[in-house]
């Protein structure tokens, strides 16, 4: 389950369930919206000293994603996506708490003759969550890019 | 909770109000390609398409690069792992992929899955720990497609407990147009993130097919020296041989310079606190041993430095009612790591360590043996030897030699798929002594020089019932191995 290299944990038992659902409206939206919950019962090794390595322990139990996808206008695509993370224990220091995200992407292409060009901008965590996803390593808040990109 | 209904609100609301101008069809769905020369045994049915370019049947998940979409940078293969359900990945820094990064399917990490390059394994042997497969040298550029199994069902896969990654690269194409399909990206991120990418994919008088790739990335990071750049070269030849076979001939290269997050804590004001960056304190997890002890600021700068070579043939030849596909690899990495190995109490010591991994191996399979093909019942069958040699020279140049022998069988009657398998380990491994083992007081770093041997059989069985054009249910138990950490 981790870093057990020189013992090994009696036994484990690792369950849970994914639910994903998708949505095609009028062939100009794409929809998903997915759950996933996992948890895991481990005997206790005698040989666990301090650190935890029974690393499920870091993954949330509970994720749920929802990501839209819509046409605006011939070959611009809007793109919105949103998770959400339960709370997470960590190897060596606290609790991580619940977060939420927000990013969004908008991707243009044209194209000339036999050239296709395409412009991508986003914006990610646009809500500003303050998150973290490994503990101790702090996550920015609103994060802004660009790509172009082209194929002939 | 309460945070993910705020965002879902967002969400909806932005959809509500670009809900009026949608004007026209959807993008095409990505169509299944045969261009890496592989052949397809039984026809999977689509269960969906919840995203571009992704398709999830109950075998695997198929996500096609070209098409695949995401609001955010697309460079490495964390980026595609981050959007698909059941795979959780820890990152280090959001702006690229780090070393350090964690990724699990279903809750159990890169020890206990296995990640692939055309269908051949890429993870390390795992020294210092839990170093077993270095994900800020995965890049999309020359990806075809990803294909994920969860589960430890396919005994096709050695050592898959927790699933498979397996990355299937682009390998030109079979055509007579001299002309190559030619793509040039570069972009611009928050914290000086950066890239430049080029990658050219084509043939020639449909005897070779080629594609090359190379791309520069670089980034400062969010955290305090936590910064990064790589550079990757990526290709290869397809040989369009006679009788339909094909010979594959690639070669990848990946450099990565990374600089380890160093202490930026306010009740350490001797190591200088730089209000602008945010705190790195030293209970930060490291789950993967990258480094094992806080890190300062300043001259010398803690840093990480990995050349990782990948070099790969592919043999595939129709012999009678199937394929023989011969595979030879190798992997060459190299790392040469600059660190503090102790800060409290002081001195400082720092110290520089250069370690090599080299993975050699062979694939032998005959695959998709078609038994029987009738209307209501197909039977097809796959055999195979695989054998690799895991070691870090010069000091022990055979950590693991690994053999196994494999045989999965298909059953299609009706609505039900009958797909059974086992596989044979034999594993000859220098390992440790645990403290325990050794009679020390707990806990004490553990004495090598112990040798092993486990082999055994590893059976895996898997019934999928169609239940109507768009269902399907499945169940799966299996017994699986896990090769350990030295």
């Amino acid at each position: 389950m981790g870093s057990n290299c020189l013992y090994n944990i009696p036994s484990v038992k690792m369950y849970g369930v994914e639910l994903e659902a998708s949505v095609n409206l009028e062939k100009r939206f794409r929809g998903l919206i997915s759950y996933s919950y996992q948890a895991f019962d481990a005997k206790e090794s005698p040989f666990q000293q301090g650190w935890s390595y029974y690393l499920p322990l870091v993954y949330p139990k509970h994720k749920i994603k929802a990501i839209g996808r819509i046409r605006l206008w011939e070959d611009g695509w809007l793109q919105l996506d949103t998770r959400f993370i339960s709370a997470r224990s960590s190897q060596k220091g606290p609790r991580l708490g619940s977060y939420a995200l927000l990013n969004l992407g908008f991707e243009q292409k044209f194209k000339f003759w036999q050239q296709e060009l395409s412009i991508n901008v986003f914006g990610n965590n646009l809500t500003g969550a303050h998150y973290q996803e490994m503990q101790g390593f702090y996550m920015p808040r609103q994060t802004f890019g660009v790509t172009v990109g082209t194929k002939f | 909770m309460r945070a993910f209904w705020g965002s879902l609100g967002i969400t909806g609301l932005l959809l509500a109000l670009v809900w009026p101008v949608w004007a026209a069809p959807l993008e095409k769905p990505p169509e299944a390609t045969t261009t890496s020369g592989e052949s397809v045994a039984l026809e999977q049915i689509t269960i969906m398409a919840p995203q571009p370019g992704v398709e999830i049947t109950t075998e695997k998940t198929v996500i096609h690069i070209d098409q695949f979409r995401r609001a955010g940078l697309l460079r490495t293969l964390e980026d595609v792992l981050q959007e698909i359900g059941g795979i959780d990945v820890l990152r280090q820094n959001p702006m690229l992929a780090s070393p350090g990064d964690e990724v699990a399917i279903r809750g159990l990490s890169e020890g206990r899955m296995v990640v692939e390059i055309d269908g051949r394994r890429i993870n390390h042997t795992g020294h210092f720990g839990r170093y077993i497969v270095d994900w800020a040298t995965l890049t999309v550029d020359d990806i075809e497609r990803v294909e994920i199994i969860r589960g430890g069902h396919s005994v096709l896969h050695p050592f898959a407990i927790g699933g498979v990654i397996n990355i299937i690269t682009k390998k030109g194409k079979k055509t007579k147009e001299l002309k190559p399909d030619v793509s040039l990206s570069t972009g611009y991120a928050s914290f000086n993130t950066n890239f430049v990418q080029g990658s050219v994919d084509g043939g020639l008088w449909e005897r070779v097919g080629y594609h090359f790739s190379a791309s520069r990335q670089a980034t400062d990071g969010f955290l305090r020296n936590n910064f990064q750049w790589n550079n990757n070269f990526a290709g290869g030849l397809q040989f369009f041989l006679p009788f339909d076979a094909t010979l594959w001939l690639g070669a990848r290269y990946s450099h990565v310079n990374y600089g380890f997050p160093v202490v930026n804590d306010p009740a350490l004001p001797q190591f200088g606190f730089d209000p602008n960056y945010p705190p790195f304190l030293a209970t930060a997890d490291m789950l993967r041993h990258l480094p094992t002890a806080l890190q300062l600021p300043g001259f010398p700068i803690p840093q990480w430095n990995k050349d990782t070579y990948y070099l790969d043939a592919i043999l595939m030849v129709p012999v009678g009612p199937g394929t023989v596909r011969v595979h030879l690899f190798t992997t060459n990495g190299r790392r040469d790591i600059h660190y503090y190995t102790r800060v409290l109490p002081p001195p400082a010591v720092f110290s520089n360590v250069q370690t090599r991994d080299v993975t050699q191996g062979l694939i032998l399979e005959y695959k998709d043996v078609k038994l029987v093909d009738w209307e209501n019942f197909k039977n097809y069958l796959t055999v195979g030897f695989d054998y690799q040699l895991l070691g870090s020279p010069p000091t022990n140049n055979i950590i693991y030699n690994v053999k196994s022998v494999y045989l999965q069988d298909v059953a299609k009657w009706g609505k039900f798929t009958f797909t059974n398998g086992v596989r044979y380990y034999t594993i000859d491994m220098d390992t440790y002594y645990a403290w325990f083992e050794a009679g020390k007081p707990a806990p004490a770093f553990p004495t090598e020089g112990k040798q092993q041997r486990e082999s055994g059989f590893f059976p895996s069985f898997k019934i999928d019932w169609q239940a109507a054009q768009n269902t399907a249910l499945y169940g799966a138990i299996s017994r699986a191995m896990r090769l350990p950490c030295p």
